[in-house]
């Protein structure tokens, strides 16, 4: 039987003539050419600037790290770094630091303010060798910024401090799974200077709260080591690139026949007009639900797009960080293949996954219920699934706790909380259920039940985990039921 | 049998009941490449605690050393010396 594929995007990154190409400075050029048209394509606002960062670390890739520092540098104070400046501004404006301050003092200061604190608890954490700071740095790390969140929400400050405060802490919750890689590098060898670290806080490739593609031993390693590597690391990043305009125009399309929203210009006449998740849950709230056949057509197509979404925005960002020599693995990774939840788990948002094993998963699974195994691999896949997650989300929506206080915000995260409890014993059952035993082959299970289980845990859970619209578990249930035609009447 | 070869062995077998046979060196960098997960390095991580007696909780754990059969046969090797 012959192996060939049909590809759509053809694999250019296996044609030793294009490789060799790619190694010459004829060639680099071309391959930069070809990247800032993907870029443009994708509605890139600062494809320029990307590709003239791109094109000094591809012609002088000895200075890669160096590069990447500048680089990064200029994306935050060019303020192309996704930090929250909505929220910054609002801080700025509500306490009226405006009469006193500029903005650009204002959130300079507070980016220099988190740099120090980063770069002073980094050395404290290498200096303090036999203490609980040193084996725990990430630990006390986040104790640490949840007593300062408290303190925040509580403590009698007047307008100035709140407003210097609230600043600092958003820009540290941007940063601290950053600085955690750091902190989990300082014993590496042989190590990256702190500077060369800043350089990927949220590199100009992009990124979120997450680090993409992890943290500078990671990138050490997956860094393009000769002209070669350089080159085929370029050219599965254009192949990326181009696969995710391809997913781009299959999420314009479905989002146009689907919500009806007009793609390049397109619009339907006709359309599904599936509401958005929000609209049904509040026709939910209303005690005005929609047929149960539309609550079910609301999950799937949420469902899809939330997929396509974050696999275009995945493949963008690591499609640039290839271009940059860094042979990183992608962020979502065929999840429709997954056998189990726990696979899709690993495939959906790999960055994301990893941050939480490498955090919570690992720590607990090599300090805990050693004697119990398969205790320990739950609550290990506890702590990550659900603490973990939770606790980044926690962090990551600091909004609701600045308008309500840490406590309200706990009580307003309940439905994140039942879907961190949810999400982590669905794969700690299926890691479980799969530990040592040999994948089944069976087309029945690869094609009909495994994927059905799969998906439609994730697609029905997912709802849980949309951003916070301000309502309680019980209208999520509600809604739950109506899809199953009960309480509806 | 040398650690080394028992090492090879245990992520052959790993890596064949993810479907996966293709062969790979003692070089190769396999979880940096997706061939194994961070399951799978817990895996690895009970295969040395049962097989060499190592306690990975009193020392600071870092993935990148079960990334290959060398960086783990050197793992093995610096520990249990």
């Amino acid at each position: 039987m012959s192996n060939t594929r049909i590809r759509i995007i053809p694999a250019i990154d296996q044609s030793p003539v294009l490789v060799q190409l790619a190694q010459h400075a004829g060639g680099k050029v071309l391959l930069l050419a070809v990247f800032a048209f993907g870029l443009h394509l994708h509605g890139s606002r600062s494809w320029q600037e990307l590709v003239l960062i791109l094109a000094l670390m591809s012609f002088w890739p000895q200075f890669r790290r160096p590069l990447l520092t500048a680089g990064t540098i200029y994306w935050l104070l060019s303020q192309h770094t996704r930090l929250k400046w909505g929220l910054l501004g609002h801080v700025f404006d509500v306490q009226g630091l405006g009469t006193t301050t500029s903005w650009s003092t204002y959130w300079l200061s507070l980016v220099v303010t988190t740099i120090l604190f980063c770069a002073m608890y980094y050395y404290l954490v290498k200096r303090s060798r036999g203490t609980w700071l040193y084996r725990r740095p990430v630990a006390t790390l986040l104790v640490g910024y949840i007593i300062l969140l408290t303190i925040a929400s509580y403590a009698p400050l007047t307008a100035t401090q709140q407003a210097y405060m609230w600043g600092f802490l958003i820009i540290l919750g941007h940063y601290i799974w950053y600085l955690a890689y750091s902190l989990q590098d300082r014993n590496t060898a042989p190590g990256t200077k702190f500077i060369y670290q800043l350089g990927h806080y949220q590199p100009f490739w992009g990124g979120s709260n997450t680090p993409f593609p992890k943290g500078a031993a990671y990138l050490r390693k997956i860094e393009a080591k000769n002209a070669e590597e350089l080159a085929i690391s370029q050219l599965k990043g254009i192949k990326l690139l181009y696969w995710a305009f391809v997913l781009s125009i299959v999420l314009g399309i479905f989002k146009m026949v689907v919500f009806g929203k007009p793609f390049y210009n397109l619009a339907l006449p006709d359309h599904l007009a599936i509401p958005s998740v929000n609209d049904a849950l509040a026709h939910t709230r209303s005690g005005e639900p929609y047929q149960w056949y539309i609550n079910w057509a609301v999950l799937l197509a949420n469902f899809i797009k939330a997929m396509l979404t974050l696999s275009i925005w995945g493949h963008i960002i690591i499609a640039t960080c290839r271009m940059a020599g860094f042979k990183a693995l992608r962020n979502t990774r065929s999840p429709l293949k997954s056998k189990t939840i726990a696979e899709f788990w690993n495939r959906y948002y790999y960055y994301f996954k990893e941050l939480l094993v490498e955090f919570f998963f690992y720590p607990t699974y090599l300090k805990y219920f050693k004697t119990r195994p398969r205790l320990r691999m739950f609550m290990a896949t506890m702590a990550a699934a659900g603490l973990g997650n939770m606790l980044y989300h926690f962090f990551r929506d600091i909004h609701i706790i600045m308008e309500l206080g840490i406590w309200g915000a706990l009580e307003a995260f309940q439905v994140y909380v039942f879907y961190g409890l949810l999400l982590g014993t669905a794969i700690g059952l299926s890691q479980l259920r799969n530990q040592n035993r040999k994948q089944s082959t069976h087309w029945f299970r690869t094609y009909i039940t495994a994927p059905v289980t799969v998906l439609g845990f994730y697609c029905i859970s997912h709802i849980f985990g949309l951003p916070y619209p301000g309502y309680g578990l019980d209208v999520y249930f509600q809604f739950l039921m109506n899809m199953i035609n009960v309480g509806v009447e | 049998m040398s650690t080394q070869t028992k090492i090879r062995n245990f992520l052959e077998e790993l890596l064949n009941n993810k479907g996966d046979s293709s062969g790979f060196t003692d070089q190769q960098l396999l979880v940096t490449e997706g061939r194994l997960s961070s399951l799978d390095v817990i895996t690895i991580v009970v295969f040395l605690e049962e097989n060499y007696g190592i306690d990975f909780s009193d020392r600071p754990f870092d993935q990148n050393e079960f990334d290959s059969v060398e960086s783990i046969t050197a793992l093995v090797d610096t520990v249990i010396k």
